[in-house]
């Protein structure tokens, strides 16, 4: 009876821990985005805001997600960004499996990305370097002051997602593409 | 014998006509001389431009103001173009026009193109190589198939020689889907795989629409560049700048020249007079800041400097004329008319016309009128006749098929 | 009579014509040997990579074949006819002369014109079994020239044979020289396409000279 009323408590804690709105960040860009259902069906096309919402449960799992190219790695094509309609989201797709590259023409163009979906982790410590980095960097270059303000920034967003989340580290998510389509 | 003098009568005119191109050729193979251009490069540091020339075997460098520079002052002054050297020997600028120099930076932005009337006028095989654009390897690597675009595009397997019908189908479909309309007019390339990557075919369609067809990660890519909407297309010429930030070269009918631009396929116009695409040849340098355009024709060369990327005039252009090839003067003198077969401007062969001078006509009238009244005072008046108009018109090539078939 | 000519013109020329297609026949043979040959050291990819991108042919070897072909099969027609003047003979029989000669040409033009079908028949299907049409027609457009070249340099070296002063005969070689360089200019496939027709003309047209040749020997310029 005691194991049960645990195991009951957790599942509340958990769920009112997961029903908050959570911060994401990718690249320079702070969004807000509201937890969805993590029940998907297993062959589920996610869209930018379903797969970051659901992202720690999918990492190293196979997910198909669409969006929108809005750069490629002009000279080697092994990577791409893609971005939900609002372009307020973005993932770093890798050219990976039988993506040989992403061509140039793909910017602008609407793709479905089968791959799997990589966490890297940044440690405090490593965010502690980007810290001095950039503090560094605003002692250097006069006039450079809104850039460094903006990496600044994230760095704070950063630490406060961390904080909120109980967590020593930092999620970047990223997909090994290994097949994608032009929609 | 019937007809004899219809079979002499075509004797003299072919051999006529033979020895019009014989003899001719065989003396510009002695006489021709070179037009001996100097090379000439846009200095980003005189703002103006500078030569280089061989004089009595021995580089000579000038501007055209006329001063003289010695091969190390040469080198400073142009450093976009000779960065390598003064980086070898330490004195290349830190900054150029203000933009801060990595030789990184000047490797990326510096190319050569080169447009020459042969490449229009040429016989093609009709048969292409489709690389993978994104193989994500270092190297291009030669795929199992090449493929044709006439009436439809069909890939044929080299080891068996059939087409191979799924991927000929998978190309189609898409071909169609982009309404891209066949027969096909032409097909450009870089068939090489000697190249930094792949960009695959300009294509253009029987609307004479430039469609973009390459092969990506095994699948078909196709677009509209919508450049044929703007241009009437005579020739495109695909170039891997290092860059990426053009896919080639647009030759309109009218000789007008652009870039076709890597981010969306914009048309830039060349801000040069329009160019004779079937007789003269053009060579772009082209280097962080200026695209210095230089038009060959045959008696002279124009020189013109664009900025680089808007490729909009940035200083005045200025003309050299070609050093009087000693053909042209021995020609005007010996053939007033002659026949030439081949063409610097096609790899076709064609007899053509070709006037050499006013005063050969003289020279050959006159040698027509003492072959006629001297040596051959003895022939039918038909013959006389003919061989008195084909001396007058063709000179010495005349007066030896009429000495041939003279009695 | 013309059975008659006919069979004295390969009573001449047998021997020529079998040792001509035995060449014929040895360098064909070589030539698609040789493409097999590169197919299997240098590999059937490469191979076609440098047909494609260079566009090289593969009957380079019979260039000059035709060529020399017209030229044996003229003089081992008209040599026995001149010499002693024999040719004379020949004109007195019971046809017009002009007729006479014309079918001594044809019989030596139907010969040539065979052989180099035969040839030409075979690089179409050889080409079209090792590689693909195009390259085949790309074949065929160089060697198109060259067959051209060999009747015209049978007609123009018969205009030569019977031609009755040799100083005259020297004297032709120069401007014949010429018009059979015109045949083998060294210029990629199907550079010759608008050309072709003046070729084919001067072919037809160099019939006349071979009469001019034979009015001057009937009139018996020394």
């Amino acid at each position: 009876m005691k194991k049960i009323l645990l195991l009951l408590a957790a599942i509340v804690i958990f769920g009112a821990s997961c029903s908050d709105s959570t911060k994401q960040q990718q690249g320079n860009k702070e969004t807000l985005v509201e937890q969805k259902d993590v029940n998907l069906p297993k062959d589920q096309v996610y869209t930018m805001d379903n797969l970051l919402a659901n992202a720690e449960t999918l990492v190293n799992k196979q997910v198909k997600v669409k969006g929108f190219v809005t750069h490629t790695c002009k000279h080697s094509g092994r990577r791409c960004f893609l971005a939900n309609e609002s372009q307020e989201l973005t993932v770093r797709v890798e050219a990976k499996g039988n993506i040989g590259g992403f061509n140039r023409e793909l910017v602008g163009s609407e793709i479905e990305v089968t791959g799997k979906l990589m966490e890297r982790r940044l440690t405090i410590g490593e965010i502690d370097e980007m810290e001095n980095a950039i503090n560094e960097k605003r002692v250097k270059d006069d006039g450079a002051e809104e850039s460094c303000d903006a990496e600044m920034a994230n760095v704070a967003q950063m630490r406060e997602w961390m904080k909120k989340k109980g967590k020593d580290y930092y999620s970047i998510y990223y997909i090994n593409g290994e097949e994608y389509n032009e929609l | 014998m019937k007809y004899k003098s219809i079979y002499a009568f075509i004797l003299l005119i072919v051999s006529a006509w033979i020895l019009s191109w014989v003899v001719p050729a065989l003396v510009r193979m002695g006489t021709t001389t070179s037009p001996d251009y100097p090379f000439v490069y846009y200095s980003s540091l005189l703002q103006n431009f500078v030569t280089r020339q061989q004089v009595n075997n021995k580089p000579v460098f000038k501007d055209v103001s006329g001063n003289n520079y010695t091969l190390q002052q040469y080198d400073s002054i142009t450093p976009l173009l000779n960065y390598r050297q003064l980086s070898l020997s330490g004195n290349m600028p830190d900054t150029i026009l203000g933009v801060p120099i990595e030789m990184k930076l000047l490797r990326s932005k510096s190319w050569v193109w080169r447009y020459n009337p042969r490449d229009l006028q040429s016989p093609k095989l009709g048969l292409f190589i489709m690389y993978e654009s994104q193989s994500g390897r270092a190297n291009l690597e030669s795929p199992e198939d090449v493929f044709r675009m006439e009436d439809n595009i069909e890939f044929i397997i080299k080891q068996t020689g059939e087409v191979n019908k799924i991927k000929s189908g998978l190309f189609q479909e898409k071909l169609e889907k982009e309404k891209f309309a066949f027969p096909t007019q032409q097909v450009w390339g870089n068939l090489s795989n000697r190249k930094p990557y792949d960009e695959g075919y300009f294509v253009l369609d029987s609307k004479h629409q430039l469609f973009h067809v390459k092969m990506v990660n095994g699948r078909p890519y196709v677009r509209d560049t919508k450049a044929g909407k703007e241009v009437n297309i005579a020739w495109f010429s695909i170039l891997e700048v290092p860059d990426k930030s053009i896919y080639g070269f647009v030759v309109s009918k009218e000789g007008n020249l652009y870039t076709l631009g890597g981010d969306g396929y914009e048309l830039t116009k060349f801000d040069i007079p329009a160019i004779d695409i079937r007789k003269q040849s053009v060579m772009v340098m082209t280097n962080l800041f200026y695209s210095m355009v230089n038009v060959i024709s045959s008696d002279s060369t124009s020189y013109h400097v664009l900025k680089a990327g808007t490729l909009v005039k940035h200083d005045d252009s200025f003309t050299i004329k070609a050093k009087t090839d000693r053909w042209n003067v021995v020609a005007s003198w010996l053939f007033p008319v002659y026949t030439s077969i081949s063409d610097k401007n096609t790899q076709y062969l064609s007899p053509k016309i070709e006037i050499g001078g006013v005063n050969a006509f003289f020279v050959s009238v006159l040698l027509a009128f003492l072959f006629t009244f001297t040596i051959d005072n003895k022939s039918k008046p038909v013959m006389r006749i003919a061989h008195l108009v084909l001396i007058g018109l063709l000179g010495i090539p005349g007066l030896l098929a009429s000495l041939l078939i003279k009695k | 009579m013309i059975k008659s000519i006919f069979y004295k013109e390969w009573i001449k020329s047998r021997w020529v014509l079998l040792v001509i297609a035995g060449v014929f026949t040895s360098v064909l043979a070589y030539s698609f040997m040789n493409i097999s040959n590169n197919f299997r050291v240098s590999g059937v990819n490469e191979y076609w990579e440098l047909i494609v991108q260079k566009g090289i042919s593969s009957m380079g070897y019979i260039k000059y074949l035709p060529l020399l072909s017209g030229m044996l099969l003229a003089i081992a027609q008209f040599v026995p006819e001149i010499t002693n003047k024999r040719l004379k003979l020949t004109l007195h029989l019971p046809m017009a002369e002009s007729k006479m000669i014309l079918f001594m040409l044809g019989f030596g033009i139907i010969c040539l014109s065979m052989l180099f079908s035969v040839t030409y028949l075979t690089t179409a299907i050889g080409m079209n079994l090792y590689f693909c049409k195009e390259i085949a027609c790309w074949n065929l457009s160089e060697i198109y020239p060259w067959l051209c070249g060999g009747i015209a340099s049978y007609l123009l070296s018969v205009w030569i044979c019977l031609e009755p002063v040799w100083k005259q005969r020297v004297l032709m070689g120069f401007p014949g020289l010429c018009a059979i360089a015109l045949f083998y200019f060294d210029e990629m496939p199907g550079a010759y396409a608008p050309f072709i027709g003046y070729l084919i003309a001067f072919v037809v047209l160099s019939l006349a000279f071979v009469f001019h040749s034979l009015v001057r020997f009937k009139d018996g310029e020394q």
